[in-house]
């Protein structure tokens, strides 16, 4: 009995404590931080803008696809007959839908947006220098990626078409239910500039950590080519003077031309002290050899460009490569040898991705924009200002400084000849001829649906993905596309 | 090649104790109705057979008893009516995926909550860092179960709260009786195993190099008359040394595979206190080279009488897993993968015997596959430890308290090593990486429970209690490469790579009450409330459930005729609320919004958004019907039951999409969608002949299940599984996963191109695919008809038996068909269609279109060309046994039995082209219902003939 009595009173004891507090149903994740908290400190708030370039350094973003596109969607490269790997198979054949493709920059280019966002609409921390230079910095990456979205989603501005079917600007914090309508081209175009120069006066630094980094050196080349891009009146002479003011400023802060002597090396040395963080390069894209820091073997440039990439098969076309006269230093970075013989005639490839660096294989920093660009842009810019003769002269200079061949007139084709002729293999020849209307045409090694593509062609405006329409109602597609 | 590395696929392994059975202490009210054993649910409440209210199905000892699979799950499949069964990896110890009565939640595991003893080991989802698929429920040795109870509706749920809405698998162990002479029992089983059902046919040399051979003589290259010219030239460009002819996934096998399993133990009594003690040891050596799995156990039980009202009970188990196995779905180095990622023109070995890894095809460079098996691996070591502790005590007449106090802890240590000369580790200079997971979980149970017969007429029996449980899960893991040796151990390391910690923790509180009032044995009335609070919810956490049963014992009515040994009609109606994420790990933080500032953009910290959040996530609610009928008539020697049902989950769970411009994350859990199951089941069992020396019985179920979503809180949505290539969506109005894809127009017989109706009205084609409309097809992966049949013979001591099983009305399909019948845009091996059923001008009639070498046209791309119909019979298990039964009592023996067993045996397909196991998934997205029919290569089904002999003495 006097057992049953105390099991008893025991029982009953553990019964009401057992009757637990809610507090314990409170529990929280040790190493993840609220929202709210995210910025407390200036160390966070570099944290935070760093997760932009985290988030645009994934490979379908500028990692590896921004660059792809740009010239796999023109008469740059094709993709070798030699059957093989099915990556990019829709680009390469130019046959895609909204819900066909290979294009996922969509996603990480406004995931990095909204991340600089959150930098730029902090009101938690009081303004120092060192703030604002991040808050610079973060409009700088944030008009990075209008720029390109833009430059991929929506039509041309000079085109006169659609006009209506730009971006959706996504300019506040953090909101996973935001279902944002297109703004116009207009709009985005104002947004960028402001960015751009807002970002170029608040950064008092001038010299970044590294160039995997933004400065305003680079919000200043951006400027020459988007006010190149945007055409309105007054936009010429701007772009003329942003790009002298990026010409002006070499030999300072770590930015400088690359020299004829140092131009192969600059891209496919195998030492990274020789091939990354250089003073030609305005911006790229840092990996290193931890895992999940690259793009890796699936996804790195090198993969596909170089002849030894796993995944090798974007050639350029031999008429292209004997436009290089034998004193273009740029000839040397081509490789003839082991190109696939299904192709008739042969590929040729490049050399400027080499697989294998002192960082391991498939770790090589993707340049983005590059000093030289700033001479091209003013080139352009001062053709269509109509001042033909001097847009000649620099024209030569520039071509002469690589070895190249000269010109005899100041043509469009000629500039973007010279431009392509610079630039190849780096993602810029789709948006040259999309920022001129222009189409292009494959005249050999055509393996795609249409070899002819007009100016007018919807392959130059990219479709909203199904992913986006299906989610966001507010989304129009664009026309050409629905 | 994936650079594989730390695989955050993760469930976990959840204990919630809640009673354990206590030692049946009264005699059962005598019925006429057939001898089930009892079984013992939550708190003492057992579900009595005589007062059947719910919908359930036991599964008795011998369909577990020699047995050699891995783990308990697979034993159910067939067995139950309404159950279905699939497996994620016919590796031995992947997870399983088991829905019964359809899908009821969006995301998470749809599989059912196992109880062992009274204990909850969670539902069989993935607990592993590292290895592909681990299912916690591989720790249970088969040998070891008294009995299995499935329990499908909500009376009998509702007591498990929050994880039983998906129904539960009540399993009891043996235990020892009271008042026995200690009984020993020895058993052996050795079997043979090969794979169930493959009939791909893929490409010998000389078929795959015809192929490319014919492409080129397609796409104009040559003429058909210089084919062997065609020939010579894909030869050349492709690297044939001119006499290769290897059948690569032969190489990466062992010539057999052996199971084997040895079985011990001992149970006896004295007056007060009873025991079991069992040991067993099961060894599979699977097909893969390299590959193994080992698990010992041990397992014990004691139940001690204090008194005659007090009884404690005691259950402690230990299983130690070794495990070696392999990366699977679309991994290169998944072996199952080189039945066609190589062609069978290139060797395994060069001259010198060395592996060749050089010329292997375009993009396979260093990635020979046997190399990889012999040199790299991923094992695991697993270690569990069960153990419940339970005490009753009869306070007063009729008042019981009962205490259980139930805990799990689980040890993983895995390890993963890429070779620094081969595959993946070339990239890295080697690599090795390091998983500790530990996962501990505990909980509490008190009831205080009224259980009286009043005047021999009136049942009454009353509960109420309260739980409280705790899951803490904690990972650290290393890495390192850059190995100055290829050896596997981090002392090697040279580079040292990021470390990880994680530490997960969720809560449960919850109350429950529950009366059963039954009247003179026929008619029965049962309801229960619950309250539960999650710590996984936002600023919602507690809901509160009911449910509420019925049933009529007509049988004993005086106007039912003698004729029926049993009429039972019940009916019951529950609300229970569900969290279907709760058996996964790295879900428990939804609520907030979160950012993790531990991301790295090369070598500097990044901080990025890593949980949406949403304070508004609530309860998902299942509420379901159930109204059933048990019969047996002639002398019982038929009887069976037929159950109509509908299981409702209102605000279902799910991860809700974000759209690209609204950045990463890509989704966010949230309460968005209603789910409906309406179905029937019918069982039926027939003692066809039960003389004393022939017996015939024959069991059989069946099972109609219909699964929508019937409404989407945006019903525009149309979301698409996040699987590649699984062509399935959740939509409103339609069937939950519906197929959702292109469909297919078949080849022009004049040109050979492959052709896609533009919409769903078929009057339009076109060749290419961009152009046409994504339809959907009204099937889903999920069987709409299930069925299953036993047949046995007993002659004397022998017995003679098999058992079918039926899945019918549903699709699958092979997520890399358009690697394996390309069409010519993959160069890798091909099935052998695409060379003697491809178009030609020869053959304007094939299935396939022309094949050309770097095909531009999408008609290899994912549409209803894929699609395959999976209905199929199978013959599950078939079985001769002899039982020498007294005859060698003299000697001490008991019984001898012995027996051949064979599994898996046949399978009919009524589809001609299915060429893969229709009962095969994905782990493409963890255990998740996204997985189901979705055939990527995950190791296979195994067929498997054994012999067994058991020994009682």
């Amino acid at each position: 009995m006097k057992l049953n009595k105390i099991f008893i009173a025991a029982i009953l004891g553990l019964l009401t404590i057992s009757s637990c507090s809610e507090e314990r149903l409170i529990e929280k994740p040790v190493d993840q931080f609220t929202l709210d908290e995210a910025i407390r400190t200036e160390t966070d708030m570099r944290s935070v803008l760093n997760g932009t370039y985290d988030q645009y350094s994934s490979a379908a973003g500028f990692g590896t696809d921004v660059l792809v596109f740009g010239d796999l969607i023109s008469d740059n490269v094709f993709i070798t007959a030699k059957p093989s790997d099915v990556a990019y198979r829709n680009t390469g054949f130019l046959n895609w839908s909204q819900d066909i493709s290979d294009f996922g920059m969509l996603r990480p280019i406004y995931s990095g947006i909204i991340l600089s966002n959150i930098v730029i609409n902090d009101t938690n921390l009081p303004e120092s220098t060192t703030v604002n230079n991040y808050k610079g910095e973060a409009r700088i990456a944030r008009a990075v990626g209008y720029f390109y979205l833009l430059n991929f989603y929506s039509p041309n501005p000079t085109s006169g078409v659609n006009q209506e079917y730009g971006v959706p600007l996504n300019l506040d914090n953090y909101n996973a239910s935001a279902k944002l309508p297109r703004a116009t081209v207009a709009e985005v175009y104002d947004q960028i500039i402001s960015d751009l120069t807002t970002g170029i006066s608040l950064m008092t630094n001038e010299q970044p950590q590294n160039k995997g980094y933004l400065s305003p050196t680079a919000a200043r080349l951006l400027l020459s080519r988007v006010y190149l891009t945007r055409g309105k009146a007054g936009d010429y002479e701007k772009a003329v003077q942003y790009a002298d003011a990026v010409i002006n400023s070499a030999g300072t802060n770590g930015f400088d031309f690359v020299s004829k002597d140092d131009y192969v090396n600059y891209f496919s040395s195998t030492d990274i002290l020789v091939s990354e963080d250089r003073p030609e390069t305005v911006w790229e894209i840092n990996m290193n050899g931890t895992p999940g820091e690259n793009t890796s073997v699936n996804n790195h440039l090198a993969a596909f460009y170089s002849n030894t990439g796993a995944k090798r098969r974007f050639l350029f076309t031999q008429g292209f490569y004997s436009s290089f006269p034998a004193t273009d230093i740029r000839r040397s970075l081509f490789n003839t040898g082991g190109t696939p013989s299904e192709d008739e005639p042969r590929g040729v490839w490049t050399k400027k991705y080499s697989r294998t660096t002192s960082e391991g294989n498939y770790t090589l920093n993707t340049k983005v924009l590059r000093m030289s660009e700033a001479y091209l842009n003013k080139i352009e810019a001062m053709f269509k200002l109509g001042k033909t003769s001097e847009a000649l002269t620099q024209l030569n200079e520039f071509a002469a400084s690589r070895g190249g061949s000269t010109y005899s007139s100041a043509t469009l084709e000629n500039i973007l000849t010279e431009r392509r002729k610079e630039f190849f293999a780096e993602g810029q020849r789709f948006f040259d001829l999309k920022r001129n209307n222009l189409g292009f045409h494959k005249d050999t090694n055509c393996y795609s649906i249409i070899c002819d593509v007009p100016g007018d062609s919807k392959l130059f405006v990219i479709p909203m993905p199904q992913s986006e329409m299906n989610l966001n109602p507010n989304m129009a597609q664009y026309p050409d596309w629905k | 090649m994936n650079v594989k590395l730390r695989v955050l696929s993760v469930g976990v392994l959840f204990f919630t104790g809640q009673a354990l059975m206590a030692q049946k202490k009264k005699s059962d009210t005598t019925t006429k109705t057939k001898d089930i054993e009892e079984v013992v649910l939550v708190g003492g409440i057992k579900l009595d057979p005589a007062v059947k209210l719910g919908s359930y199905t036991v599964v008795s000892k011998a369909n577990f008893e020699s047995t050699p699979v891995a783990s308990v799950d697979e034993v159910l499949n067939g067995r139950v009516a309404g159950l279905n069964f699939s497996t994620n990896g016919g590796d031995p110890g992947s997870t399983n995926l088991i829905t019964i009565r359809g899908v009821g939640s969006l995301i998470g595991t749809p599989n059912p909550l196992y109880v062992i003893d009274g204990v909850i080991v969670g539902k069989g989802s993935d607990n592993a860092q590292v290895m592909e698929s681990w299912n916690p429920l591989a720790s249970i040795d088969p040998n070891s179960i008294e009995k299995v109870a499935v329990l499908k509706d909500a009376s009998a749920t509702a007591l498990y709260g929050a994880r039983g809405a998906n129904g539960v698998v009540v399993i009891t162990t043996k235990r020892g009786k009271y008042n026995q002479k200690t009984r020993f029992n020895l058993s052996s089983d050795m079997s043979v195993q090969d794979i169930a059902y493959d009939k791909q046919k893929y490409m010998n040399a000389s078929e795959y190099l015809q192929w490319g051979g014919q492409m080129y003589v397609n796409n104009g290259t040559y003429t058909q008359d210089q084919l062997q010219d065609a020939i010579d030239y894909f030869a050349q460009n492709q690297g044939y040394d001119g006499h290769t002819d290897e059948n690569w996934q032969k190489a990466v096998q062992r010539k057999t595979s052996i199971v084997n399993t040895y079985n011990f133990s001992a149970a006896g009594g004295g007056e007060n206190t009873s025991f079991r003690l069992g040991a067993s040891y099961y060894q599979n050596e699977p097909l893969i080279l390299n590959s193994k799995f080992d698990r010992v156990s041990i397992t014990s039980a004691v139940d001690h009488k204090i008194s005659d009202k007090f009884t404690l009970a005691f259950n402690g188990n230990f299983t130690n897993v070794e495990r070696k196995t392999y990366d699977d779905g679309g991994a290169y180095r998944n072996p199952w993968l080189t039945n066609w990622y190589i062609a069978p023109i290139y060797p395994v070995y060069n001259q010198d015997g060395s592996y060749n890894q050089t010329n292997l095809g375009d993009g396979n460079d260093s990635f020979n596959p046997v190399a990889i098996q012999n040199m790299d691996f991923m094992q695991g070591s697993i270690k569990t430890f069960v153990s419940s502790v339970n005490a009753e005590l009869q306070l007063l007449k009729g008042v019981y308290v009962n205490s259980m106090f139930g805990t799990q802890y689980q040890a993983v240590d895995e390890k993963k090593y890429w070779d620094p000369r081969i595959g993946d580790g070339l990239t890295y200079g080697g690599y090795i990486l390091q998983s500790r997971s530990t996962s501990f979980d505990w909980n509490w149970v008190n009831s205080v429970s009224y259980r009286r017969i009043l005047n021999d007429i009136h049942d009454i029996q009353f509960y109420v209690g309260n739980e409280y449980q705790e899951h803490k899960y904690y990972t650290l893991g290393a890495q390192v490469d850059q190995l100055s040796q290829p050896l596997p151990y981090f002392a090697f390391g040279t580079e040292f790579l990021r470390p990880w910690e994680d530490r997960l923790k969720w809560t449960q509180i919850s109350y429950f009450s529950r009366f059963n009032y039954t009247y003179d044995n026929k008619y029965s009335l049962s309801g229960q409330i619950r309250r539960d609070g999650n710590s996984t919810l936002g600023n919602k956490k507690f809901g509160d459930f009911w449910s509420i049963a019925g049933s009529w014992n007509i049988a004993r009515e005086s106007f039912t005729p003698e004729f029926f040994n049993q009429l039972t009609l019940r009916a019951n109606y529950g609300e229970l609320g569900n969290i279907p994420y709760a058996d996964q790990w790295y879900t428990q933080y939804n609520t907030y919004a979160l950012v993790s500032p531990t991301s790295l953009y090369a070598a500097d910290s990044a901080t990025s958004i890593s949980e949406p959040g949403n304070q508004d996530l609530k309860w998902e609610v299942s509420k379901q019907y159930n109204l059933g009928l048990d019969f047996a008539f002639f002398n019982n020697n038929l009887s069976g039951s037929v159950d109509v049902y509908q299981r409702k989950t209102a605000d279902a769970i799910y991860a809700f999409g974000i759209p690209p411009t609204a950045g990463n994350p890509t989704s966010y859990l949230a309460n968005v969608a209603d789910i409906l199951n309406r179905g029937l089941e019918a069982t039926i069992s027939a003692k066809v002949i039960d003389k004393e020396n022939f017996k015939w019985f024959l069991d059989g179920n069946f099972a109609y299940n219909k699964n929508t979503v019937p409404s989407v809180s945006n019903p525009d949505l149309i979301d698409r599984s996040a699987v590649s290539n699984s062509m399935r969506a959740i939509s409103e109005g339609h069937l939950l996963g519906e197929y959702y894809t292109y469909d297919w127009a078949g080849v022009d017989p004049v040109t050979g191109a492959g052709m896609f109706w533009t919409d769903e009205t078929h009057t339009e084609t076109t060749t290419n695919r961009t152009e046409a409309k994504l339809i959907w097809q009204g099937i889903t992966p999920f069987p709409k008809y299930m069925a299953g049949l036993k047949t046995e013979f007993r002659f004397k001591n022998l017995s003679v038996s098999a058992f079918f099983t039926g899945q019918f009305e549903f699709a699958v399909h092979n997520r890399w068909q358009n690697y394996t019948l390309g069409d010519g845009s993959a160069i890798n091996n091909q099935i052998t269609d695409a060379l003697y059923d491809s178009w030609t001008p020869d053959n304007p009639n094939a299935s396939n279109p022309i094949q050309l070498p770097n095909n531009p046209s999408s008609a290899a791309g994912p549409s209803t060309r894929w699609m395959r119909d999976g209905d199929h019979i199978r013959l599950k298990e078939a079985k001769i046994s002899y039982s020498f039964g007294s005859i060698l009592k003299d000697a001490g023996v008991n019984n001898l039995t012995i027996y051949l067993r064979g599994v898996n045996l046949w399978l009919y397909t009524f589809d001609k082209d299915l060429t893969f196991d229709p009962e095969s998934n994905s782990n493409g997205a963890g255990a998740t219902w996204q997985g189901k029919g979705l055939y990527d290569y995950t190791s296979p089904l195994m067929r498997s003939v054994s012999f067994g002999v058991s020994l009682d003495f």
